[in-house]
């Protein structure tokens, strides 16, 4: 029995030494696998980690760089203020200086000694006032307005501008009486002009001579060309040069942006590749045709819009007389008194107010006897579009031109959408003035009736 | 062989119905598991990008790492604090079964049968096979938890596209005291086994886990070089029946193939005690902590 039990408990501590072994086993492995796994844990915690603070260096750079970005622009927006704020200054200063001009021819006769000094005079407010349409377009510049444009007109404005700082080059057009209206952004169009006149310039340091061209053309005259031009009409601008040329090397990457044959540091090499993506953008084509020594002809092709052009008047022909009444609103003194006096040359019976409030003072009283207001767009207090909205007010059927030294852009569009009778730019010669005084004052008023 | 062709043509019917059905959608997120665990290469990274594409398993991921189970010392609120706090891992499988559970949802009970006892079932057979796998060969043993998990998927088919059939078999076996894929071979032609193996090859993955759960009635069928790992998850398959661990659909199994798989894994009966006593530890402890309780909550 005692030797049996014995056994039975060697067999007993046998089995359980057996058991203690699995579980020492057991323990090893799992405790040696949990090692490796908190190794791994931790090692890809950390990669996750490094992860995440490449995720936010990566976002901080890029804030950064849009703060820059956004710099940038403020900057060149409130460049573009100021810009807009002299141009508005100076065409009111400009106002007063065509006003009296204007003033003074209508009392000098043509043989006066004065009178071609006069018309100089009003020659170079015209000139002056150019200056401040293109401080004005850079004050614009970015945003985009498409509208119907007469390339004729621009060509010669833009031209014109040019010949002033490059007396070398004489400049010859040849511009197609009834040209086709296209449908562009003036600015950009401007810029795409000067920046082929500047081109040209250069490739003729020692002078030379400049030939503009435009015609109306179709897809069909555009055959052979290495693009499939979409069908349609187009108006073609040409500008031939009479300079160093270029070989087919350079010809082919001209419009490349940075490139240059002029060495570095004579140009930015931006010009030709700006005006080749304006071309683009506007669903134009453009064409170069250059031999070594021979010149250089570069040809855009503007997408035409149907209709054909109004005949361009030349505004400056007769002055409309008339007796109605008409309420100025201005608050600077040069352009309210100019205006004043103006106004009453032409005969009308003039009421001067020098504030939008006093506008309104004036106008209420006299609503039936006031047969048309010209308001001005910017002034302190109550601005034009106030003023407009309290005459509407007071009186549907008023008639009001708005006059402004900014541009038609912008605050004064707004106006005329809501359904303004027209619009004048200042400065204004008296010959302008009458005409668009005469063109709303014999208008039927159909829309509210 | 045209039983075998009959056979395909049958399960390939049902598969292309599993294709537009719920149970598919757990399968980009599973099979992105089995994936990082399957390559070296993956990272947590990886791992965290699968499972937070699926809010509402990240939220219960979250909850399950967070529960006393899993003794986190701090609140985990992201999955790459679980990595750390618990462990990469163990974020692997909370995630694969959360994941798989979603189509274990069938409540009602029949024949002893009901989809949480089937899901009882298999989160044992996951986790004593990978217990296994580490105490007895020193290996992770990932894989053979996704097996174990995944194993009788063919089950959860059969009840929601055969549901009438299904109840049959169901009731059939219990009556005729039968394994269930005996009554299943009776009625259908096919077993539960086999619309698994087809699935999961479906789904493309690893072979290794295909030829496992279209084996694991029979591992001695399994070709040589994945023998090892069928035959383990037919002992933890085995073990959780004999102890009434959740759902039971082979009450009848073979002593003889057990037998065979633990002398070719070269286990001892009283080493597989050990594991399993501590097995069933933990499986009190997850009950304790209300880990099985998915079905009852549904999903939102």
């Amino acid at each position: 029995m005692t030797k049996r039990k014995n056994n039975n408990s060697i067999e007993e501590i046998e089995r359980e030494n057996l058991i203690l072994k699995t579980k020492v086993k057991h323990l090893t492995n799992d405790l040696h696998l949990t090692r490796q796994e908190n190794e791994t844990s931790t090692k890809n915690y950390f990669e996750i980690y490094s992860d995440m603070e490449r995720k936010v260096e990566e976002r901080t750079r890029q804030v950064k760089e849009l703060q820059k970005q956004s710099q940038q622009a403020k900057k060149l927006e409130s460049i573009g203020t100021l810009a807009g704020g002299i141009a508005h200054n100076f065409n009111n200063l400009l106002m007063g200086i065509q006003g009296n001009a204007s003033l003074m021819l209508v009392e000098t006769n043509s043989g006066h000694p004065h009178f071609e000094k006069l018309k100089t005079i009003q020659k170079l407010v015209r000139n002056g006032a150019r200056l401040t349409k293109q401080l004005l377009g850079y004050a614009r510049e970015g945003q985009y307005e498409i509208k119907a444009i007469s390339l004729n007109q621009l060509v010669r404005e833009t031209s014109g501008t040019f010949s002033t700082t490059r007396k070398e080059i004489s400049i010859h057009q040849e511009l197609a009486d009834d040209l086709y209206v296209i449908e562009a952004d003036l600015g950009q169009i401007e810029q795409v002009l000067l920046n082929l006149y500047i081109n040209a310039a250069e490739a003729m340091p020692q002078g030379g001579s400049l030939l503009l061209k435009t015609m109306n053309v179709t897809h069909e005259d555009m055959k052979d060309k290495c693009y499939k031009p979409k069908q349609g009409n187009y108006v073609l601008f040409s500008l031939t040069d009479t300079g160093v040329g270029m070989d087919r090397k350079t010809m082919e990457r001209i419009f490349e942006p940075f490139f240059t044959s002029r060495g570095l540091g004579n140009g930015t090499g931006l010009g030709l590749a700006s005006v080749y993506g304006t071309v683009k953008a506007h669903g134009g084509y453009i064409d170069v045709y250059s031999e070594k020594g021979h010149g250089a002809t570069f040809k855009i092709y503007l997408p035409a819009i149907g209709m054909k052009p109004k005949k361009e008047k030349n505004a400056d022909t007769d002055v409309m007389k008339g007796r109605e009444t008409v309420l100025l609103v201005d608050d600077e003194d040069v352009v309210a008194d100019v205006g004043d006096q103006m106004l009453r040359k032409l005969g009308y019976e003039v009421l001067v107010a020098r504030s939008g409030k006093e506008a309104i003072q004036y106008y209420e009283p006299k609503r039936d006897k006031i047969d048309m207001v010209i308001l001005d767009m910017i002034m302190p207090d109550m601005n034009g579009g106030e003023v407009y909205d309290r005459i509407k007010e007071i009186n549907p059927y008023a008639k009001i031109l708005l006059s402004s030294g900014y541009s038609i852009d912008g605050q004064a569009a707004d106006i005329l959408e809501r359904g303004c009778d027209g619009f004048i730019q200042k400065p204004f010669s008296m010959e302008v003035l009458s005409g668009r005084i005469r063109k709303i004052l014999e208008k039927r008023n159909d829309r509210l009736s | 062989m045209a039983l075998e062709e009959e056979r395909y043509e049958k399960i390939s019917k049902i598969i292309e119905l599993v294709d537009r059905s719920e149970i598919s959608s757990i399968q980009s997120v599973v099979s992105g598991v089995i994936d990082v665990i399957n390559d070296p290469q993956s990272s947590a990274k990886d791992l965290k990008d699968i499972i937070e594409i699926d809010p509402p398993l990240t939220a219960r991921v979250l909850k399950v790492a967070n529960s006393a189970y899993y003794y986190s010392l701090r609140k985990i609120s992201e999955i790459q604090h679980a990595v750390i706090w618990i462990g990469f891992d163990v974020v692997k499988e909370i995630a694969l079964s959360q994941k798989v559970c979603e189509v274990f949802d069938q409540d009602e009970t029949i024949s002893g049968y009901s989809g949480s006892s089937l899901w009882k079932h298999s989160i044992a057979v996951a986790l004593l096979g990978k217990m296994i796998c580490r105490r007895e060969f020193g290996e992770r043993g990932e894989n053979a938890y996704a097996a174990g998990l995944l194993h009788d998927i063919g089950i959860i088919v059969e009840n929601q596209f055969l549901e009438n059939d299904f109840i049959d078999i169901l009731k059939k076996a219990e009556h005729e005291k039968k394994n269930l894929s005996v009554s299943e071979y009776e009625a259908l032609g096919y077993t539960h086994t086999d619309i698994g193996k087809m699935l999961t090859d479906h789904w493309s993955f690893p072979e290794e886990l295909v030829v496992a759960i279209g084996n694991h009635h029979n591992p001695d069928k399994a070709p040589q070089e994945f023998s090892k790992f069928a035959s383990t998850l037919y002992i933890a398959d085995y073990l959780c029946q004999e102890r009434g661990i959740g759902y039971s659909d082979a009450p009848f199994c073979d002593p003889g193939i057990f037998r065979k798989c633990l002398k070719r894994l070269d286990v001892k009966g009283y080493a597989l005690d050990l594991i399993v006593k501590d097995m069933e530890k933990e499986i009190s402890m997850m009950e304790d902590q209300g880990l099985f309780q998915y079905d009852k909550a549904k999903k939102q």
